[in-house]
């Protein structure tokens, strides 16, 4: 018997992202494991109100202002009503979140604590401690956490964080990675790749924000061009770098060598990550780093920096490190594997099944599904018990007196509103919605249904 | 029985561990910086460094105060401006002189030309800019201008803080200051009767807070004394012992009391932790 | 000279989140002072009721942005029921293939890109007769 699972988060397509199709494939995967899955998102544009994807997957695309960078705007308390609602209707069990940039998620889960359901988190970014912003994110997240039963992290180096940032119990964290679909990132056939032997081409996709090493790269291309004369870039993406890529490609006179191709649809990436003999990954931040398994699975050799989890995500023999994240570290580190791709010594024709067999998101949602069970095995009613709760608010350790007053009035506020709620809109005054059939239940049917006519 | 293979840090094998299986150094190190955020820190810089900062901080704000004292002179006084003209433009190409070489000095002298003669082409527009501008909003704005003026100098990769005024890596040198500097004397220049008055105003708003400081350590003591001294004794004549006072008050509490709040802060408020944290911070890209 | 100077962009990182603590800290004095002290007769500071004029409207601001926000949800965000946008949009991909092929390829099976079923088919599939 599967469990009634609401997966909240403020991305989701219309937006295209590691985020957003983490959410997707791990709701299809659970779908394929019998459980039934809902999405909670805000509404993009006019894509208002309940839509039914693929595989039965239900999307609720609630209408709310949005703030900056498809956030919602972060009042504690006004999705209660609209998010109550869609749990009863649902029958929901388990609610799992995602992001901590997304200020639904983090609602979402205070309403289930508060309505006695079980609930996950999911991060997928790294934070640092000394800017403003992420030093406000990590105190809230410290109020969502404390009533938390279960945290999934997608690598190492981001549980550590999350034990460091929100002080919590490195029990309740595991470490679940992403995947990919190997079937959509296939290398092109080795006739092919025959065929355009003779000239290398490095290819960069990422969004052109400054984080992303956009800095490294406009000085990187310049000097990689000069120094190799038979190598050629692609950069795909877009943000506010894009000009400065431009500038650098109009003064070094690069526009025979170097394509600036902008935004790229996510069903083009494979097309052009086979066009690529590299990929060169200049990131300053990254918990995980989806696009170089893709990268891999395609079957280009990794040039990238060594930062937050990307030691962790594939072998060494795949990837070519710079030892810094500085101009000259990445230019040798990029030189290194020019190299081994001219002189033949690295075969990147394996890659692909052996990316195929690390990474799966089946894997994944099997992984996803013990969490839920460890959610239910080592739970008690008292957890969600509203005095216990408020107790663990209050007794976060290291905050401080201020913090720890405002938590409980919010907790308290919280629990005034559920029972106006419960008083005005009652449980069994709310329909409960049809759930999606399981396919061997929609074939007998249709069979006895050709029988009886 | 087979000997469990120890735990790696790696996700793209699957090992015999459970999901939530934590890496025991961590765990070690994570109660290593719980011990470290509790105990006292250890101070690696000295008490009398952080007091010549922020001795050099009040250094700072004396020296704008230049401008409100020779608008002072100029407005309110109504004395001739020219001669103080002529004495620090002397003083600043003989300092400049005595400081850098042959060739240097001869490329100075025509830029400085340049920039002499530009704001003399600019001083009848600037005199006639805010004519009608009320006085107490022009007050107002060349106090918020002065205050930001203070910030971006104090923030600034050039100054203070680093003693021998040698760049440090990957920040570029902002001219930041030099603007909002330029926009406080141009509001206030709108206050003023001729083209004289306007022309001498800028040209001593500009010497003495741009090229001096960069000619000279305006930390010296001798320099300091100077500049203590015309900046007191110019409020004595124009506002009184009183106010004098409170200014002598408040600069003396800045440069004694401040210092102590910061090593107090330091102790009781600071998050011990913070170089240790950087860890997980988005690198700064080295640019070389 | 490296870890000189990697010791003074340390100090100078001190010294900004001192003066970031310092300054929010006695604004928060000095309006406190403000709202106790300052009075129609008091020549130093302006009138108190300036302050505690603002600290209500930002009170009253929080309120009024709750339930402001909740109108605005409901009154503007959120279409009719007969309007189009709640069943299709400009960012959706339908399947437009017919009823066997839907069923056999699309209702139980996940496809790698986001697509959309149609709402008639949706119905058909919930509501048919078991």
């Amino acid at each position: 018997m599967g469990l009634n699972i609401a997966m909240v988060c403020d991305f989701f397509y219309p937006q295209l992202g590691g985020v957003e199709f983490h959410i997707y494939h791990l709701a299809q995967n659970l779908i394929q494991l019998g459980h039934s899955v809902v999405v909670i998102t805000h509404a993009y544009k006019d894509r208002v109100g309940v839509r039914y994807l693929t595989n039965g997957l239900k999307v609720y695309h609630v209408p709310f202002f949005v703030l900056h960078r498809e956030t919602t705007f972060p009042s504690v308390f006004s999705t209660f009503p609209i998010v109550r609602n869609i749990l009863i209707r649902e029958n929901i069990q388990v609610v799992h979140s995602h992001g901590s940039g997304s200020t639904m998620a983090q609602e979402a889960i205070s309403h289930a604590n508060t309505m006695g359901l079980r609930t996950v988190f999911t991060d997928h970014s790294l934070y640092g401690f000394t800017e403003l912003g992420s030093i406000l994110l990590n105190k809230l997240l410290k109020f969502t956490l404390a009533n938390t039963d279960r945290v999934i992290c997608v690598s190492n180096v981001c549980k550590e964080n999350m034990i460091i940032r929100a002080d919590v119990d490195p029990e309740k964290l595991s470490v679940i990675p992403n995947a990919l679909i190997s079937e959509d990132f296939k290398p092109l056939d080795s006739d092919i790749r025959m065929k355009k032997k003779g000239r290398i081409t490095l290819v960069v996709i990422s969004r052109l924000f400054p984080n992303k090493g956009c800095d490294l790269l406009v000085r990187i291309i310049p000097r990689i061009c000069q120094a190799h004369h038979d190598v050629d870039f692609i950069v795909a993406g877009d943000g506010p770098k894009f000009i400065d890529f431009q500038q650098m490609v109009e003064t070094c006179r690069l526009e025979d060598r170097v394509r600036l191709l902008g935004s790229v649809p996510h069903e083009n990436i494979r097309d052009v990550l086979c066009q690529g003999d590299i990929y060169l990954h200049a990131s300053l931040t990254e918990a995980f780093g989806t696009v170089l398994v893709e990268a891999a699975s395609c079957g280009l050799l990794l040039v990238t920096t060594c930062v937050g989890g990307i030691p962790e995500v594939l072998p060494q023999h795949m990837t070519v490190f710079a030892k810094e994240t500085s101009v000259s570290a990445l230019i040798d580190a990029a030189n290194k594997g020019i190299e081994s791709i001219r002189s033949g010594k690295i075969d990147t024709s394996s890659f692909h099944k052996e990316v195929s067999r690390m990474y799966d998101w089946l894997e994944v949602a099997k992984r996803t599904e013990k969490v839920y069970e460890a959610v239910y095995h080592d739970s008690s009613p008292r957890d969600k018990n509203w005095a216990v709760m408020v107790k663990n608010c209050y007794f976060q350790k290291g905050d401080g007196m201020w913090a720890r007053y405002l938590y409980v009035l919010c907790a308290i506020v919280e629990y005034w509103i559920f029972i106006v709620l419960e008083w005005l809109y009652p449980r069994t005054e709310i329909d409960r919605a049809l759930k999606w059939p399981q396919k061997k239940d929609f074939q007998i049917t249709r069979k006895s249904s050709l029988k009886n006519m | 029985m087979k000997e469990k293979e120890p735990w790696k840090r790696l996700l793209w094998i699957r090992q015999d561990y459970p999901d939530n299986y934590t890496d025991p150094n961590f765990l070690l190190y994570a109660e290593k910086l719980k011990e470290k955020s509790k105990r006292p820190p250890d101070f690696d810089y000295d008490y009398s460094q952080i007091r010549a900062d922020f001795l050099e901080l009040y250094h700072m704000v004396l020296n704008t105060c230049f401008i409100y004292i020779t608008f002072t002179y100029i407005n309110y006084y109504e004395y001739n401006p020219i001669p103080v003209t002529c004495i620090v433009t002397f003083f600043v190409i003989l300092i400049s002189n005595h400081k850098s070489e042959e060739l240097a000095s001869l490329l100075n002298f025509k830029s400085s030309m340049i920039m002499a003669f530009t704001i003399l082409t600019l001083s009848p527009v600037l005199k006639s800019l805010s004519k009608t501008t009320a006085s107490d909003s022009i007050w107002t704005l060349s106090f918020c201008l002065n205050m930001f003026y203070i910030y971006s100098l104090s923030s600034s990769p050039s100054s203070v803080m680093d003693g021998r005024g040698e760049l440090i890596q990957n920040e570029k040198q902002s001219n930041l200051s030099t603007n909002i500097l330029l926009a406080n004397a141009a509001v206030l220049a709108s206050r003023l009767i001729s083209t004289t008055q306007v022309f001498c105003f800028l040209l001593i708003s500009v010497q003495v807070n741009i090229i001096i400081p960069n000619l000279l350590n305006i930390s010296n003591f001798k320099i300091s004394l100077l500049t203590n001294l015309i900046v007191y004794s110019s409020i004595t004549m124009r506002l009184g012992y009183k106010a004098a006072f409170i200014f002598l008050l408040i600069s003396l509490a800045s440069i004694i009391i401040l210092p102590r709040l910061f090593y107090y802060w330091q102790v009781h408020c600071k998050r011990k932790d913070y170089e240790v944290l950087s860890l997980w911070d988005t690198k700064v890209p080295i640019l070389n | 000279m490296e870890t000189s100077s990697k010791l003074r962009r340390s100090t100078k990182r001190e010294y900004y989140w001192f003066s970031r603590h310092f300054i929010v800290t006695s604004l928060l004095i000095f309006i406190l002072i403000w709202s106790f002290v300052g009075g129609y007769d008091n020549k130093i500071l302006p009138n108190r009721n300036w302050v505690l004029i603002l600290q209500c409207i930002v009170l009253m601001g929080m309120l009024f942005a709750y339930f402001g926000l909740i109108f605005y949800n409901d009154d503007i965000l959120a279409p009719n029921l007969d309007d189009m946008r709640t069943i299709t949009d400009s960012h959706a991909c339908i399947v437009t293939t017919d009823k066997d092929d839907l069923v056999k390829n699309f209702a139980f099976k996940e496809t790698s890109g986001v697509i959309d079923l149609p709402i008639m088919d949706v119905c058909d599939v919930l509501y048919r007769e078991r």
